[in-house]
C-alpha cells in the first residue's frame, strides 16, 4: 500500500473519530473536502444545480446526524458516495421537481440553467456553440436509464474504479461492468448521429 | 429498574382511584360516631384547649363565652347496630346508624333522661358533619353535644 | 479476455479497454485493433469527446455555485440540528417519567386539596327528617354560612333552659 494512500486511510479514521466526537471544525474540514465531489455527482445524476446544492447540504447533514452509526466498514469517501447517489437517485421521486425534469425543451436556451454566470468568451458564437453542447449532452444523459447514467456518471466524473463504484452503489461487480456496457452502448446509439453528422 | 419505577406509578395511580371512586360505588356497612358534650356558660371566658379547633365555629353560632369540654366518646357501629353515650345529668344517648348511602349516614338518635325518653329523632347527617344538640341546663350553663359521624 | 481475432470488434473488450481493466496482451490487441477498424475508432472518440464533455458540462455547473455560502449553510443547520437533537431527545426520553409522575403528582393534589383544603359544599351538615319527644320546646336551624345544623331544645323540668344561647 503506498504512503499516500496510507495517509489518507490514518487521515480519514482521524477525521472521523473526531466527527464522531462532534467536532465543528472536523465537520467544516470534512464539507470543505468533499463538496465539490458530492456536488458533481448528484449533478451527473439529476443535471439540475439547485436540486444539486440543496442534496449536497442534505447528504452533509445526515453525515452529521448519522455519524455515530458509522462502523469503519467502508471508507469516508464511499460512504458519502453511497449517500449521494441513494438521494440524488430519489429527488425524481419528489412531487416538487417532476414536471420540471420532464418539461425542459433541448431546443432553446430555456433547459440552461438560470443562475448562468457571464462567460469570460468574447465570441457570441462559442458561447452558443458551448450552450448546444451542453444541452446535447443532457439530453444524451437524460436518455439513459437512471441505474446507468449513475454508473457513468461515477466512472467518467470522478473516475472510481468498478469495485469502487460496486461499494458505493451496493451492486456486485459483474453487475457494475454489465451496466457501464450497456450505458456506453446506449450512448453510442444516441451519439451516432452526431458523429456522422461532424463526418 | 425503570419497569419497577412504572409499575410503582402506575399502583399509585390505581391506589388513589380506588379511593376516589370507593366512596361512591361502594356500600359502607359501618361508622364511626363521635359524641362532645360541651358545657357552654356566660360566667366566664374559658376555653378548653380541646376546642380550640371548634371555638371559631361554637362562637358563630352561640353567644357564649366559655366552652368546657367535659366529655368526648367515639363509637365504631355497623349498620343496625345501636351504640350507648353517658352523658352528664344522668343523660343517655343511644345511636343507632341505619343506613350509609352516599354522602350520608341515617342515624336513630334516642335521648334519655333517667328512664325517661327526652326525644327521638331521625337525622341525615354528612360525612364527616356535625349536629349539634343542645342545650339542657347543667351547673352554670347549658350543654352542648356534638355529634358527627365518620365513614 | 483476449479474442483470438483482432479484426473482430468486441465491444466489451473494448470497454474494458477504456476503463483500463485490461491485462497487457489485451491492450496491445485492441490497441492493433483500433488502429484498423475506423468503426471501432470513432465510437473510442466519440466517447471520449462526450466524456470530456460531460466533465466540463459539470465544471460549468461546480463554477455556477457559491460553495463559500452554501458551507455557511450547511454548517449553520449542523449546529442548530445538533443543538435541538441534544434537547429534544433528552425532553422526548424523560416524557417516560414525567407523564405517569405529573398524572400521579395531580391525583395526589387533587386528593389532598379536595379532602383536607376545599371548604366543605354548602349542604346543611344534619337533615332531621323526623323529631318527638316531651319537651317545653325545639328549635332546628343552621347557620347561614357553613350551614352547620343546630338542634336546640328546652326539657320540661329544665327551669334554667336558656331560649336565648344562639
Amino acid at each position: 500500500m503506498s504512503k499516500t494512500i496510507q495517509n489518507r486511510i490514518v487521515y480519514d479514521k482521524e477525521l472521523i473519530l473526531r466527527l464522531q466526537r462532534g467536532d465543528e471544525w472536523a465537520f467544516q474540514l470534512m464539507v470543505r473536502r468533499f463538496r465539490t465531489k458530492i456536488f458533481s455527482i448528484a449533478f451527473g445524476i439529476t443535471l439540475d444545480t439547485e436540486e444539486s446544492q440543496d442534496i449536497m447540504q442534505e447528504v452533509f447533514l445526515q453525515v452529521y446526524r448519522t455519524i455515530g452509526d458509522f462502523r469503519g466498514d467502508a471508507s469516508l469517501a464511499t460512504w458519502l458516495h453511497r449517500i449521494t447517489v441513494n438521494r440524488s437517485l430519489n429527488w425524481k421521486r419528489r412531487w416538487a421537481r417532476r414536471f420540471k425534469w420532464l418539461h425542459v425543451s433541448t431546443d432553446s436556451t430555456d433547459g440552461l440553467p438560470a443562475a448562468e454566470p457571464e462567460s469570460d468568451l468574447p465570441s457570441p458564437e462559442i458561447r452558443v456553440a458551448n450552450a448546444q453542447t451542453r444541452q446535447q449532452i443532457d439530453k444524451a444523459l437524460k436518455m439513459l436509464p437512471e441505474q446507468a447514467r449513475t454508473i457513468f456518471v461515477l466512472r467518467e466524473l470522478e473516475g472510481l474504479a468498478y469495485e469502487e463504484i460496486a461499494d458505493a452503489i451496493g451492486i456486485k461487480l459483474g453487475t457494475v461492468r454489465s451496466r457501464l456496457f450497456h450505458a456506453r452502448k446506449r450512448l453510442k446509439e444516441i451519439l451516432q448521429p452526431l458523429v456522422e453528422e461532424e463526418e | 429498574m425503570r419497569y419497577r419505577f412504572r409499575c410503582l406509578l402506575v399502583v399509585v395511580f390505581l391506589t388513589l382511584s380506588w379511593f376516589g371512586t370507593a366512596d361512591s360505588l361502594l356500600a359502607q356497612e359501618s361508622c364511626r360516631i363521635s359524641v362532645d358534650t360541651i358545657l357552654a356558660a356566660r360566667n366566664d371566658n374559658v376555653v378548653d384547649p380541646k376546642l380550640k379547633r371548634h371555638i371559631g365555629e361554637l362562637q358563630s353560632m352561640f353567644n357564649y363565652t366559655s366552652y368546657r369540654l367535659l366529655s368526648s366518646e367515639s363509637l365504631n357501629l355497623s349498620v343496625g347496630q345501636s351504640g350507648m353515650v353517658s352523658l352528664p345529668g344522668d343523660r343517655r344517648l343511644k345511636i343507632t346508624p341505619q343506613r350509609i348511602h352516599g354522602s350520608r349516614a341515617d342515624i336513630a338518635l334516642l335521648m334519655m333522661k333517667q328512664t325517661r325518653t327526652v326525644f327521638e329523632t331521625q337525622v341525615q347527617l354528612l360525612n364527616r358533619g356535625n349536629l349539634f344538640v343542645g342545650g339542657p341546663a347543667y351547673q352554670n350553663g347549658n350543654l352542648i353535644f356534638k355529634i358527627s359521624s365518620a365513614y | 479476455m483476449t479474442h483470438p481475432d483482432s479484426n473482430v470488434c468486441d465491444e466489451m473488450l473494448l470497454d474494458r479497454y477504456l476503463d483500463g481493466d485490461v491485462d497487457a496482451g489485451e491492450r496491445v490487441q485492441m490497441e492493433a485493433h483500433i488502429a484498423a477498424c475506423r468503426q471501432c475508432r470513432r465510437q473510442v472518440a466519440a466517447l471520449e469527446a462526450f466524456s470530456q464533455n460531460l466533465n466540463d458540462r459539470v465544471q460549468h455547473a461546480v463554477d455556477s455555485v457559491d460553495f463559500v455560502a452554501l458551507e455557511k449553510q450547511v454548517l449553520n443547520k449542523a449546529l442548530r440540528q445538533y443543538r435541538s437533537r441534544g434537547g429534544l431527545s433528552r425532553f422526548v426520553a424523560s416524557l417516560k417519567y414525567i407523564i405517569p409522575a405529573t398524572v400521579t403528582a395531580g391525583l395526589l393534589l387533587f386528593f389532598t386539596y379536595s379532602n383536607y383544603v376545599l371548604k366543605p359544599p354548602p349542604v346543611p351538615s344534619a337533615i332531621i327528617n323526623s323529631f318527638t319527644g316531651s319537651m317545653s320546646s325545639v328549635m332546628i336551624f343552621e347557620t347561614p354560612e357553613t350551614r352547620q345544623t343546630i338542634l336546640w331544645y328546652t326539657e320540661e323540668t329544665d327551669v334554667e333552659s336558656e331560649p336565648n344561647a344562639v
